[in-house]
């Protein structure tokens, strides 16, 4: 039995072509939903470092050799597409905490909220009720 | 001592976990102002006694029911400001960087009418303690960035110590504003929107040790974060008629 050789077949133009298309694709879209205060900048930069690596790796095919063997893979469709699986993987796990976070802070803020309300309600109430002037006179007997 | 005449001044100082040092720096800006101006510590969600210190040492405290970040603490406090009708907001760090004896180099222009942002600047004044490496490189870039954007020679735009009319207010509460470290993309901002900005010399101390908000990856992010975002300012406003409305000092 021979070993196993991983033999890189270099992607066609048309793959390298396409690559360059979907990276400049995902900039340009991040770039507009910041412009129009759709995504701030902070999220955006995931985004914008996953398309320029899309770039990267088709326009320097030796990039995308060293990624492929890196990672074990038999092709550098392959490559791209467990590279693509991992990013959106942790993405989605930031994601999640951002979520978590925030449903904490909306429970905290509404929990805030109704104790306020509870207390200007409390404070208002207070100042509607008037206690009942002292005249000095014995109370009266209601028999 | 400061003399406002009939402007009224508010202090804003946005603070997090800062009991050991909050009190001292109220009590440092009180001594400078005398009884002008008001002094309003937005508590950025602390977990320690800042709220306490801050009122004792005769603060007003806005509460922020968690960690917001830098740029949303100093937004409440111009909200407050904007609310209650302040004329002249200066902005100062809970840490006790921003030595308080730079305040009427700082307020005078406003109160002139000659610019509507001044900048205290580490670099035009005697600093008593070294920039780290990272971070003059960063400030030495957004310098080189905003030179080339606005020909304005700016050289501390990271610098949170300033004072701000109020017609700047409504542009710093808006969601223009950023949430985390508004530093060279809002001077950018305030250049295209047409209003002036300049430097005064300013004395710093170096913050407490270890407790920065520029540690680890930060400096990393905060480059690239603030390259974007100056990119963004640049491109939304690349239509706005420019004023080149340097203050005259």
């Amino acid at each position: 039995m021979g070993q196993d050789i991983i033999v890189f077949a270099a992607p066609t133009p048309y793959q390298r072509m396409l690559g360059v298309v979907v990276g400049l694709a995902l900039i340009v879209l991040t770039l507009r939903m910041i412009r129009r205060f759709h995504l701030k900048e902070e999220h955006a930069l995931p985004w914008l470092i996953g398309g320029g690596l899309l770039i990267l790796f088709s326009v320097f095919t030796g990039l995308l050799k060293v990624f492929t063997y890196a990672l074990g893979a038999g092709a550098p469709s392959t490559a791209i597409f467990v590279g693509c699986l991992f990013f959106l993987l942790v993405q989605s796990l930031i994601f999640s905490s951002v979520l978590s976070q925030q449903k904490r802070q909306i429970q905290n803020l509404a929990i805030a909220l109704a104790l306020q309300q509870a207390e200007l309600r409390a404070a208002q109430e207070k100042e509607t009720h008037v206690p009942p002037a002292n005249t000095g006179a014995p109370p009266q007997s209601e028999a | 001592m400061l003399a406002l005449g009939s402007h009224r001044l508010l202090v804003v100082i946005p603070a997090f976990n800062e009991e050991r040092r909050i009190g001292a720096v109220v009590r440092g800006i009180r001594d400078a102002l005398g009884m002008d101006g008001d002094i309003v510590v937005v508590n950025d969600g602390s977990r320690d006694a800042t709220s306490a210190r801050a009122r004792e040492a005769g603060a007003t405290v806005i509460e922020l029911p968690f960690n917001l970040g830098y740029g949303s603490a100093l937004r409440a406090g111009y909200f407050y400001a904007l609310k209650k009708g302040y004329d002249i907001v200066l902005q100062m760090d809970g840490d006790g960087q921003h030595d308080p004896s730079a305040i009427p180099a700082l307020v005078q222009p406003i109160l002139g009418g000659r610019a509507h942002v001044v900048i205290g600047s580490r670099f035009l004044g005697a600093a008593s303690y070294a920039v780290p490496l990272a971070r003059r490189i960063g400030q030495r870039l957004f310098s080189r960035i905003l030179h080339a954007l606005t020909g304005k020679e700016i050289t501390d735009p990271t610098s949170g110590y300033q004072a701000i009319h109020r017609d700047v207010f409504s542009l710093y509460v808006s969601d223009e504003f950023p949430s985390d470290y508004p530093d060279a993309d809002v001077l950018l901002l305030l250049y295209y929107r047409g209003f002036s900005f300049c430097e005064v010399p300013a004395t710093f101390h170096s913050g407490e040790k270890g407790k920065t908000m520029h540690a680890g990856w930060k400096p990393v992010y905060y480059v690239m974060k603030m390259l974007l975002s100056m990119l963004m300012v640049a491109w939304r406003h690349r239509r706005y008629a420019r004023r080149k409305t340097g203050c005259e000092l």
